[in-house]
């Protein structure tokens, strides 16, 4: 699993959840967040853990995907041991803690492309940033794909043997080359490209975000609750 | 090269919410400070660099166990602005797959972007005489420094195993003491000074043996940078010029 | 009439010392004209557009747009010319169809409005309009070039410039763009300076075609001139245009035949015609 995977799912997933318009899942995560950070209880985190579960299931997210929580687990777990000795319940909490958070943004990234996420950004974050997300959205792939031909080059030309160390690092060495060339020369195509199409210091883009269906509204509804459920418990305790 | 890989929810809320809004001023301070002409040339160049450094994270090097963040480089070839730019956009992105908590964005950016700055800084005083022995010198530093915050940072999370938010209210009132007046804290109860330096001790013995780790990590990255650089001196000479203003002065 | 482009003897030198000249005959494009550059790879083809376009500055030589050089003017003449380059991958910015389509419209600071129909009603000519919604990342490479060429053309420019647009596309995407530039030349009358290595698309697109070859423009001139040059244009390594030279012989003596781009849609075609009783 990585970024041109994640992207793919975003993009080609179907799901109510794929559907539900960028800005509320944007708002949705804040707020789901926002719960889970805030949140000291067990209890709570634990149903956190269930509703962000039910959600992966409505929105069609592979297990595959889910797995790429286990990292901040396994991070969380570790320290929680190592440092806090306050017993498994608090080991726990602070491991549900490192999951939520990361499936949180998970499901959000596995269900907006993230160009819609960027546009959701754009709103508030300033111009120069958001012309670097694109930027850096757009020669990610275009890198990754030069990457890949390159890497198979390599590997029908015999540069590459699993146990030839030297081989490869004498490979790898030569692909970063070619790469780093190449990425220079199109740094430099790409400015007067800027220049031509009349970059004017800023991607004009159309952040079409109104939110305006039910499952908007639903999913915002949701986040709303659980925000304020937590925050009553909190006061309440 | 030093990246707090920390999941959210351990880095407690009094240090990662300053160091996001600390972030948030500085890039600010970037966009209305930056000039645009430069934003221009430096845009597709800039993308490419956070590109690159994603790629890096995402494309195995099966023979390399160990992960450059080359931060240094991106600094030098973009310059510190841009740079800080890259950082806070990359950290960003990896957060957004749960690749590092999102709570904890804006302390990396703040201590990869020291990196970045220092060494970029330090590049345009000493590199333009001297390339490689600035590159060297710069990159060094620049990793020196970073590390060391990372370590406070780190160091002072887990020092501090009561800072963490509690399942018990009793404890989260300690805690909010141990803030304020976290330097006479061993004042208050024995028995947590005692139990604070084991887990010191079992923390900071495995530092130690990670300091070793740090020394081949920095001097690894260092060689890599350099030979990039020089690499770039020779088939695009004007490039770090340009990012630095070299040519004008 | 007024040359709008005129290039004479030009030189070029790139930083690794690499020489390129664009010599010989006079290179000249009328408004409204078609023109091919025609030459194998490295022969300085798109040397000689950056230079008609304004990105690269002559060591030797002359390059003038609309009687400008276009180095100097680059801010004045860029609003002239569409540019479409051979990695389209590269010019696409927009993070979606639509914005990419929309980008100089926008950046000139149009109203919505404005932006939205010049947006649309070009889209609709190319036939993309579904794509509009899409990442353009995941476009085929066909639906690539032909965003790519949108983005070009949106501001309705004088000169079309277009580096290599057929390479890698398969004959059927060859000839909707083929399709699609003629549209765009008669409606608007927009002079196109296209580049290619590919003989077998010239009859159908080019007025004028410049044969370029080891930094001499060895022949000018239309289509049947060109082809009747055989010797020369072996020197320049380009392929015998055995296909094209065969439909476009049969184009000239009456008989309505497209020209195709593979044995295969030239078998079809003679079919076609065998079925429909023409006489060949
Ligand atoms: N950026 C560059 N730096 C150095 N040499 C170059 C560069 N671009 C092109 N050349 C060289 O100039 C010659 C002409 O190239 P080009 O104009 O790209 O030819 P064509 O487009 O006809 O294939 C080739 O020999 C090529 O290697
Ligand atoms: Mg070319």
């Amino acid at each position: 699993m990585n970024i041109s995977d994640i992207d793919y799912v975003a993009i080609y997933g179907n799901s109510k959840f794929h559907n539900i318009t960028s800005s509320a899942k944007v708002i949705f995560t804040c707020l789901v967040l926002t719960s889970i950070i805030i949140s000291q209880s067990l209890i709570v985190q634990i149903a956190l853990l269930g509703l962000l579960l039910s959600l992966y299931k409505v929105a069609n997210l592979s297990l595959r995907i889910a797995r790429l929580a286990i990292y901040p687990a396994i991070f969380a777990i570790i320290f929680a041991v190592l440092v806090s000795r306050q017993g498994l319940d608090y080991s726990l909490y602070i491991m549900l803690k490192a999951v939520n958070a990361a499936l949180t943004m998970i499901l959000l990234i596995t269900t907006t492309p993230y160009v819609e996420v960027f546009a959701v950004m754009s709103k508030v974050l300033p111009d120069l940033l958001v012309d670097v997300f694109f930027m850096t959205y757009r020669s990610f792939f275009i890198l990754l794909d030069r990457i890949n031909s390159l890497l198979k080059a390599v590997k029908v030309k015999g540069g590459y043997h699993p146990l030839r160390v030297f081989l490869n690092i004498r490979t790898i060495a030569a692909v970063l080359g070619t790469l780093i060339l190449h990425a220079l020369d199109m740094s430099e195509r790409m400015y007067k490209i800027l220049e031509l199409r009349g970059y004017s210091g800023k991607i004009p883009i159309e952040a079409n975000m109104k939110i305006h269906k039910k499952d908007d509204y639903f999913l915002l509804s949701l986040g709303l609750i659980v925000l304020v459920g937590v925050v009553l418990q909190w006061n309440i305790l | 090269m030093s990246h707090i890989h920390f999941p959210d929810g351990i880095i407690p809320l009094y240090i990662w919410i300053p160091a996001y809004l600390v972030t948030f001023g500085i890039i600010f301070l970037i966009t209305k400070t930056i000039e645009k002409e430069k934003i221009k040339k430096l845009l597709p160049l800039t993308g490419i660099a956070a590109a690159l450094m994603l790629i890096g994270m995402s494309v195995p090097l099966v023979i390399i166990p160990v992960h450059l963040s080359l931060a240094v480089l991106t600094g030098i070839l973009i310059g510190p602005k841009l740079g800080f730019v890259v950082v806070f956009v990359v950290g960003l992105i990896l957060a957004s797959f749960g690749h590092g908590g999102i709570t904890i964005v804006g302390i990396n950016t703040l201590v990869i972007g020291s990196e970045v700055f220092v060494g970029s800084m330090l590049f345009r005083l000493l590199g333009k005489k001297k390339k490689l022995l600035g590159v060297v010198f710069s990159t060094v530093i620049a990793l020196v420094i970073s590390l060391a915050l990372m370590v406070s940072v780190v160091g002072y999370t887990a020092g501090f195993e009561n800072a963490l938010p509690h399942t018990h209210l009793e404890h989260s009132h300690e805690h909010e003491e141990h803030i304020d007046h976290h330097e006479d804290h061993h004042e208050h109860s024995g028995e947590l000074e005692e139990s604070i330096s084991n887990i010191n001790y079992l923390f900071f013995s495995g530092w130690v043996a990670l300091i070793l780790i740090f020394v081949f990590g920095i001097a690894l990255e260092t060689i890599v940078t350099s030979l990039i650089v020089m690499f770039f001196y020779k088939v695009r000479p004007s490039l770090i010029d340009s990012a630095h203003n070299f040519a004008n002065n | 009439m007024e040359h709008i482009i005129k290039v004479d003897c030009l030189k070029h030198i790139y930083p690794d010392k690499t020489e390129v000249r664009a010599c010989g005959l006079a290179f000249t494009v009328n408004k409204g004209e078609r023109v091919i550059i025609l030459g194998p790879n490295g022969a300085g083809k798109t040397t000689l557009l950056n230079h008609i376009i304004g990105l690269l500055k002559p060591v030797d030589g002359q390059v003038e747009v609309l009687g400008m050089s276009p180095y100097e003017n680059f801010n004045k003449l860029r609003k002239h010319m569409g540019v479409v380059f051979q990695n389209v991958d590269e010019q696409i910015i927009g993070p979606k169809v639509y914005d990419d389509i929309a980008f100089t419209a926008r950046s000139e600071g149009l109203k919505k409005d404005v932006v939205d129909k010049l947006a649309l009603d070009i889209a609709r000519k190319l036939c993309i309009e579904h794509l509009l919604d899409k990442i353009p990342h995941y476009l085929s490479g066909g639906q690539k070039k032909k965003v790519a060429l949108a983005g070009a053309l949106i501001m309705k420019p004088d000169f079309l410039i277009l580096d290599e647009p057929f390479d890698s596309l398969d004959a059927k995407s060859k000839k909707e763009i083929i399709q699609i530039l003629n549209t765009v030349n008669q409606d608007y009358n927009t002079t196109l300076i296209i580049t290619t290595h590919d003989v077998n698309v010239v009859p159908s697109i080019a007025d004028t075609i410049y044969v370029i070859n080891s930094g001499e423009i060895v022949i000018k001139g239309d289509a049947a001139h060109v082809f009747s040059q055989l010797e020369v244009l072996k020197d320049a390594s380009i392929d015998k245009p055995i296909l094209s030279e065969l439909f476009f012989q049969l184009q000239q003596s009456g008989i309505e035949v497209d020209i195709p781009f593979s044995i295969e849609e030239a078998k079809d075609k003679i079919i076609d015609m065998i079925n429909e009783g023409q006489r060949v």
